[in-house]
């Protein structure tokens, strides 16, 4: 029940392909994030599961059923869009009873009543029920936009960007709810953003999109670890990723990464050895994490990189210190208390087993 | 951001200003309506008389002869049966309306929403039915109307009288259609509708403020048409643009019964042009609050 | 650089909106300071008022000592960088960014050195011969940006620069702002709603909210001191957990005690002293998500009991979100908490990082005088 399965579905809108060739699964009680930056496709993939977009090529099958020719109202879908949709000449009252007055659903009043309050409780919208659209907040729009979806008992959630417009204090809160919703009601939902936090939150499973290709499906936690390519690397991550582009040399009986102008060499970390040996490839591209990033205000024994303090910014919980080394900046993250001047030396040293490597020509990373 | 506030002292200069213009405007609109109401209340000497009266013992029987049909002068030869043509207007225009109505909400839904080449060119189309004088091609038009024996027939009218109202409706109405979010269409269509449910649930009220003012105005147009009526038409379906045209004959105006026939024509619009003004006001601010 | 003082100063709209009221500042010559409050709460409008282009209502301005209420903007010497960019639209890149030292008469080799800088800087050099229309919204904003700073001034004045800026280039544009201003060493303002953003950068922050001053102090003190509820709650994400509760006296010792989340915790002696006088009256305990920790098992020391309502891997670190008798308490944790939802929960406060409000002013009674 509510299981969703794409089979090389393809999207054009005349000369333009939002979707290329895609296919995934989202099982059934499952919460699939669908991530990528404005434009990669991701409303269009929503939009053809709501029936509302229609398929260039390939299959959609929802329920076990072949979905491309079925009428929205015959998919049993429901949706949140990113702009709310909500109907301005009903109260929310009546926007959330709409979907239970349609004709495929036709409850009686009585039954309709229980159900709009309860959903509305659950949301917090108990006194805002006779009020117009327009006369909401933010805040209270996206509310009722996904209460008009919960009212009903659909086989897949859909939700479009609902955070987007939101201040951040109430996105994370609502995030954090509808987390709690989604866990509780267990009904396979279908959540696109291009807020990777929303994708490591939210997700069972999480499929990084760009320009309508799939880059990459799998957990948050491998997602995260483990990016499939560049684009994956850089997308995900607050501070984002540090890469720089080395070559593979052989020094003293072992394997080096040495950057461009040859001003910092890492060791080669011990999983990508023998690979790296095999192969004639000797231009890399290798990413890490500034949490894995350790920095020295004074020379220690041993260190990767050395470099002067470009600035350091100071977060609630830690501190993000950019180094320059040579042309290159890269992000440690530090304690929040860091008391630095610029132009001062530092030295940062880098936890091996976590960098990863990535072919710079296809973008790919190497197993 | 608001400039600080000016305070205004002394005397309004700038009011005081816009009153008089406002003022001699509105004389210069209002007294040649008031001028026929008075010459319609006028016997047929008082009419004539110079210099003009203004004070004058006022008289029904203008309006007595234009329902009742008798001719005040012997050697009346024009004649009109108004009662027929106050009807027939009201059929024709409010025929017209109607159609205009429910085609051209169609139409601009289609032309609002749907994607297909040409479709720039065929709004454009319809809207140049506005631009055409009529009389250039009442001859032609003629001729087709007396072959299809269209001629002098309701249908016929009403018929061509969409070249007045249609354009305006589609025009307008596909306005309000497009400033409807689409999105909110297709929730409708997610939460169970099929799209002739989500298009009277959703599109028609709030296109409706629109709609109603704009076939108001529509209606008006129609009704005050006179060439169509004229040349497309005959006594069976005078229109009262014609009837009261009727009153200039070869040897004599008959002023008192035309503007009797005047007032007649104009007050049915007058109350439209009350009862839309409320709605107008609504109508042409929807766009701003969009929920 | 300048040193910039308000005294008193006020802005009243059409004779009814306060604005901002009597407010009283001093930003130090060279200070990166943020201005920071929710929308609507006078940040806007008192850096405008500093520009310039916002009358004043009452109250001085004084900019290196000097009374400037009545000069123009122009004539303070300060630059500005706006929302919504206001860039020149019939002007190249170029010319916008060279325009405001034109106007100034500055030789045409400088105005060609400081612009090819500033574009460096911004990243914008391959844009430099566009027009405005022509630009992504991020480059407009660069270029907004390149304008105010791309002539020297006493100060700079950033409204809310980086709002439209997508996420990416927002943080390496914040980078640069803060290592520009701190080579330059001009005084800058930076008004923000964003409570990160202004933590990351400012010298010193005023948090405003309802045309009042909140709070002014460095980052580190807005965020371990907040001086009442609202700088509580405005600053951090996840933002602080409330209690309430009373104080109960035991001997010397003080605890605090919730009613309805079921709890007692003991009072360190620093926070003693200052509450002592509140024994047996309703007050907000706040903590901060960060000072407590959460176990799945039950621990001696641990304070309250609760369920996991839900718990999210953020990648770096990791949120859970705890049901304590119908309030949800959020903790910071690592990412690979193994809770799941319902699952019980125990957590243990660090009794050291308490903060006690009084519920009726607000105000932080660890810090008030």
């Amino acid at each position: 029940m509510g299981e969703v399965v794409f089979k090389n579905v393809w999207k054009r809108y005349g000369h333009v392909e939002a979707v290329k060739d895609l296919s995934f699964v989202a099982r059934e009680g499952e919460c699939l994030v669908i991530l990528g930056p404005s434009g990669a496709g991701k409303t269009s993939t929503l939009k053809m599961i709501a029936g509302v977009e229609d398929i260039t090529a390939g299959e959609v099958y929802i329920d076990g059923k072949l979905a491309n020719y079925l009428t929205p109202r015959e998919r049993n879908t429901a949706m949140v869009f990113e702009s709310y949709a909500l109907y301005p000449h009903l109260s929310v009252y009546d926007n959330l009873a709409f979907p239970l007055r349609s004709p495929t659903y036709r409850l009686p009043e009585d039954q309709i009543r229980e159900r709009v309050t309860r959903v509305a409780g659950m949301l917090g919208m108990g006194s805002l029920l006779d009020r117009a659209p327009a006369q909401l907040s933010q805040g209270q729009k996206q509310r009722v936009g996904l209460g008009r979806a919960l009212v009903r008992e659909p086989s897949v959630f859909l939700f479009d960007e609902p955070l987007s417009h939101v201040d951040a204090k109430i996105r994370h809160r609502m995030r954090m709810e509808i987390k709690h919703i989604q866990q509780t009601i267990r009904t396979t939902t279908i959540y696109v953003t291009h807020d990777y936090m929303e994708a490591m939150s939210l997700g069972d499973q999480v499929i990084v999109i760009n320009e309508g290709v799939l880059q990459q499906m799998g957990p948050p936690r491998e997602v995260f670890d483990h990016p499939a390519s560049l684009f994956v690397a850089d997308l995900i991550g607050d501070p984002p990723m540090n890469f720089l582009d080395v070559d593979l040399v052989a020094q003293n009986g072992d394997l080096w990464f040495r950057t461009l102008d040859g001003a910092c060499e890492l060791p080669v970390p011990a999983e990508f050895k023998p690979k790296l040996q095999q192969g004639d490839k000797k231009r890399f591209r290798i990413g890490f994490r500034p949490m894995f990033v350790s920095h020295y205000l004074s020379q220690p024994e041993q260190s990767h990189i050395q470099g002067t303090v470009y600035v350091f910014e100071r977060f609630e919980t830690g501190g993000v210190l950019t180094v320059a080394a040579g042309q290159n900046r890269i992000l440690a993250s530090t304690e929040p208390n860091l008391k630095v001047q610029i132009d001062q030396p530092v030295w940062l040293s880098l936890d091996v087993d976590r960098i990863r490597v990535f072919d710079p020509e296809s973008g790919l990373a190497v197993k | 951001m608001n400039p600080a506030e000016s305070y205004r002292t002394g005397i309004p200069w700038g009011k005081i200003l816009s009153l008089i213009l406002l003022v001699i405007y509105l004389a210069f609109a209002l007294i040649p309506i008031l001028w026929m109401v008075g010459m319609s209340l006028k016997n047929p000497l008082d009419v004539m008389a110079i210099p003009p009266k203004v004070i004058f013992e006022p008289t029904l029987e203008n309006y007595a002869r234009l329902f009742l049909g008798t001719q005040y002068s012997q050697r009346e030869v024009a004649r009109t049966d108004f009662p027929r043509a106050l009807l027939n207007t009201f059929i024709i225009a409010g025929g017209a309306t109607l159609l205009s109505v429910i085609a051209g909400t169609l139409t601009a839904y289609a032309l609002a929403r749907l994607r297909f080449s040409g479709r720039e060119d065929i709004a454009f189309i319809i809207l140049t039915f506005r631009f055409a004088p009529e009389l250039t091609i009442i001859l032609p038009l003629y001729v087709v109307y007396r072959t299809l024996h269209l001629y002098n027939t309701y249908i016929g009218l009403i018929l061509i009288y969409q070249m007045i109202s249609l354009p305006l409706l589609v025009w307008v109405i596909r306005g309000y259609f497009e400033a409807i979010p689409y999105d909110s269409e297709q929730a409708a269509l997610v939460d169970g509708y099929s799209w002739w449910g989500a298009f009277r649930k959703i599109c028609l009220p709030l296109a409706a403020p629109g709609i109603a003012a704009t076939s108001v105005i529509a209606f008006i147009f129609c009704w005050n048409n006179f060439t169509f009526g004229l040349l497309l038409g005959a006594r069976e379906t005078q229109t009262l643009t014609v009837a009261t045209s009727g009153f200039i004959s070869y040897e004599q105006v008959l002023w008192g019964q035309m503007a009797a026939a005047s007032v007649v024509t104009i007050i049915p619009v007058l109350i439209f042009a009350f009862l839309v003004q409320r709605w107008l006001v609504r109508g042409l601010t929807f766009g701003a609050v969009k929920g | 650089m300048a040193k910039i003082v308000l005294k008193d100063l006020w802005k009243v709209y059409g004779g009814e909106v306060e604005a901002v009221k009597g407010i009283n500042l001093t930003i130090e010559d060279g200070e990166f300071f943020c201005f920071l409050g929710p929308s609507g709460c006078g940040k806007t409008s008192t850096m405008r008022m500093i520009a310039g282009i916002e009358e004043i209502s009452a109250g001085q301005i004084y900019i290196d000592d000097v009374v400037v209420n009545k000069l123009p903007p122009a004539k303070r010497d300060i630059a500005m960088a706006f929302e919504t960019y206001a860039l020149y639209p019939p002007l190249t890149v170029w010319e916008n960014l060279a325009f405001p030292m034109q106007v100034r008469g500055m030789p045409r080799d400088q105005i060609e050195k400081e612009v090819q800088r500033v574009a460096r800087l911004l990243d914008l050099t391959d844009v430099l011969d566009r027009k405005p229309a022509h630009l992504s919204g991020g480059q407009q904003q660069r270029v907004s940006l390149g304008r105010a700073i791309a002539r020297p001034a006493k100060a700079y004045l950033f409204d809310e620069p980086l709002s439209h800026v997508d996420s990416k280039a927002r943080l390496r544009m914040r980078g640069e702002i803060k290592r520009l201003q701190e080579t330059l060493k001009t005084t800058c303002i930076y008004v923000t709603h964003d409570q990160l953003e202004a933590l990351a950068l400012g010298d010193r922050i005023m948090v405003m909210n309802f045309g009042e001053i909140q709070q002014v102090g460095t980052p580190e003190e807005i965020y371990n001191q907040p001086r009442n509820l609202f700088v509580a709650d405005f600053i951090g994400e996840p933002p602080f957990n409330f209690f309430d509760g009373v104080i109960l006296a035991d001997g010397e010792h003080l605890s605090f005690k919730s009613e309805e989340a079921g709890f007692s915790v003991p009072l360190p002696d620093h926070v003693r002293e200052k509450v002592a006088h509140k024994t047996g009256q309703p007050v907000k305990l706040g903590i901060r998500p960060m000072f407590i920790s959460p176990s799945l098992t039950e621990t001696p020391d641990s304070h309250i009991r609760g369920s996991v309502y839900v718990f999210e891997d953020l990648g770096e670190n990791g949120v859970l979100t705890a049901e304590v008798d119908g309030n949800l308490v959020r903790v910071m944790t690592d990412p690979y908490f193994a809770g799941k939802l319902d699952d019980p929960v125990w957590l243990t406060l660090n009794t050291d990082m308490v903060h006690i409000f009084d519920p009726e002013s607000g105000l932080n009674l660890l810090f008030a005088r």
